[in-house]
């Protein structure tokens, strides 16, 4: 399908900044992180504002938003549901620590509802139409971006604001070696794809005679060593998993300028390797009856 | 419960495009776009053939909405937009559908799309504006083969319901018996059920298109043939 960058900026920018605002709680519940939770609750908010105004350029119609809206088993509308629910929560967070280090439960709550906005958003995606996004391993991938993508961001504050955070590196090489997980699984999943599509072999549309036959086979079988070189395994997975993890492993012992260097090109790498893997998503995306 | 839906006997559809064009016309599809489709499946070597022709087999069948029992596109809608009728069919209520197009996505069958023009999303309605009068779907209605047939899937599909071919005793709507009548009225309004007009069947040469929990209504007769398609 018709790759959507209005959903692919939603997708990395709520996984920033639930990622974010995840940790910033996890190191409140364990009584750290003060140096950094103004500017964190920052980067959450405004990422989960930017994404949300993202995906409503998806939308054709935003202003019917309201016309009905709120069928709960719709995925769009999880999806509202956790992003004012994170948004809130910050707001909460904000005038609960703001004479003081954060309460412990403002922590569990700040990784609470980021961790439901997350498993909402992966949840919707999950669509047996999809064979691709039909997998756990969506959950898993988005998870990882979640945290890996919030540890990176925590390192970065901890670096601008001239000190270390070898806490925060390794919650990143966690959630490093999560998303190293679901590449993996990834790599082994889709060459296996092309039986869940329907296969009618030899066929002709005589409403479309110019366009070529689908073979899924071919495709999926094919992607990995073919079109999918540069985005898969040089995005995806190096640019995505591999450079970020290396660098946040480095990190540990670095502080100031040096750790600014070392989260910055890791975010920045994690960033386009999160948007060349959303690209795959689409540009692999296929319905199972691949012919209309 | 009524759960109306269309039946092909894709061993009588010649291709002939002609569902696919009444649909567009009548339902104002926009260029490009389509409600219906005929793909032609095959030719593929017979089973037990030499491989060559003519040992060799294809049929047309027609691709649209299967009016899925538990439609995953009705699922998904965040406005209610997309929605079940009472007759079993799937429609799209075009004031509440905000264009978000994860009903597209939903659809196992890729047979929805978004209006560039209206910036919602469309598919085949069964042509509800004319079986609200009793009338049959456009594409039943001008099927060339006579392969099409309308009709709730909870009164089989024996008698769903086509146009009478002229060498079929058929009642029109005022239920007045006729036979060879020639004119495009008599034709029009005429109805033949599938049990008399369409070869014999078993339960087994009944397809449908492949079921990931959505179960689709729509049906399709394929005798003597090997069926494509499934997952």
């Amino acid at each position: 399908m018709e790759i959507q960058w209005q959903l692919i900026v939603f997708t990395l920018l709520i996984c920033l900044g639930s990622g974010t605002f995840a940790i910033t709680g996890l190191l409140a519940a364990l009584g750290k992180g003060e140096e950094i939770r103004l500017p964190a609750l920052a980067v959450s908010l405004v990422s989960m504002l930017i994404g949300g105004i993202a995906s409503l350029f998806h939308v054709q119609h935003w202003e019917r938003m309201f016309n009905g809206f709120g069928h709960l088993t719709s995925g769009i509308t999880q999806e509202i549901i956790g992003l004012a629910l994170v948004v809130v929560a910050i707001a909460v967070y904000f005038v609960v620590s703001r004479k003081g280090a954060a309460p412990r439960w403002a922590g569990w709550m700040a990784m609470a509802v980021s961790l439901l906005m997350i498993v909402a958003m992966a949840h919707s995606y999950i669509m047996p139409s999809r064979p691709l996004w039909d997998n756990v391993l969506l959950y898993v991938y988005y998870l990882a971006n979640f945290v890996m993508f919030g540890g990176l961001a925590v390192i970065l504050l901890y670096g601008i604001k001239g000190k270390d955070s070898p806490f925060a590196c390794k919650i990143t090489l966690v959630g490093g070696a999560l998303q190293l997980v679901a590449a993996i699984g990834y790599a082994v999943l889709i060459p296996s794809l092309a039986n869940k599509f329907s296969i009618v072999d030899f066929y002709f549309d005589p409403n479309n005679p110019t366009k070529e036959m689908m073979d899924p086979n071919a495709i999926f079988s094919g992607f990995l060593s073919g079109e999918g070189l540069l985005l898969f395994w040089g995005g995806a997975l190096a640019l995505g998993v591999v450079i970020p993890l290396v660098l946040a492993f480095l990190a540990q012992k670095k502080s100031g300028t040096t750790l600014i260097g070392f989260a910055g090109v890791g975010a920045v790498s994690a960033l386009v390797g999160g948007v060349a893997f959303r690209v795959v998503l689409y540009v692999l995306g296929f319905s199972l009856f691949v012919f209309y | 419960m009524t759960q109306y839906a269309i039946v092909t006997d894709v061993n009588r559809c010649v291709g002939c495009l002609a569902c696919v064009n009444a649909c567009k016309t009548v339902n104002d599809v926009p260029p490009g776009s389509f409600w219906t489709k005929t793909i032609r499946v095959g030719p593929h070597p017979k089973e037990g053939g030499s491989g060559q022709f003519p040992d060799v087999e294809m049929y047309f069948f027609t691709l649209h909405c299967q009016h899925c029992e538990s439609p995953q596109c009705v699922s998904v809608c965040p406005t209610g937009a997309s929605y079940k009728r009472e007759d079993g069919t799937v429609q799209i209520d075009k004031e509440r559908c905000i264009g978000c197009q994860f009903c597209v996505m939903a659809c196992p069958y890729n047979v929805r799309y978004l209006n560039e023009e209206k910036k919602v999303v469309e598919k085949c309605t069964l042509c509800e504006q004319k079986i609200a009068q009793g009338e049959l779907p456009q594409c039943v209605a001008q099927c060339g083969g006579r392969a099409r047939y309308f009709g709730d899937l909870d009164q089989g599909i024996d008698n769903f319901e086509g146009p009478a071919p002229l060498n079929v005793a058929c009642t029109d709507d005022t239920g007045k018996t006729k036979i060879n009548d020639v004119s495009y009225e008599a034709n029009l309004h005429s109805r033949a059920k599938l049990k008399d007009v369409v070869k014999p069947y078993a339960s087994s040469d009944v397809y449908h298109l492949p079921d990931v929990g959505n179960g689709p209504s729509v049906a399709y007769i394929l005798r003597d043939k090997k069926w494509h398609g499934g997952v």
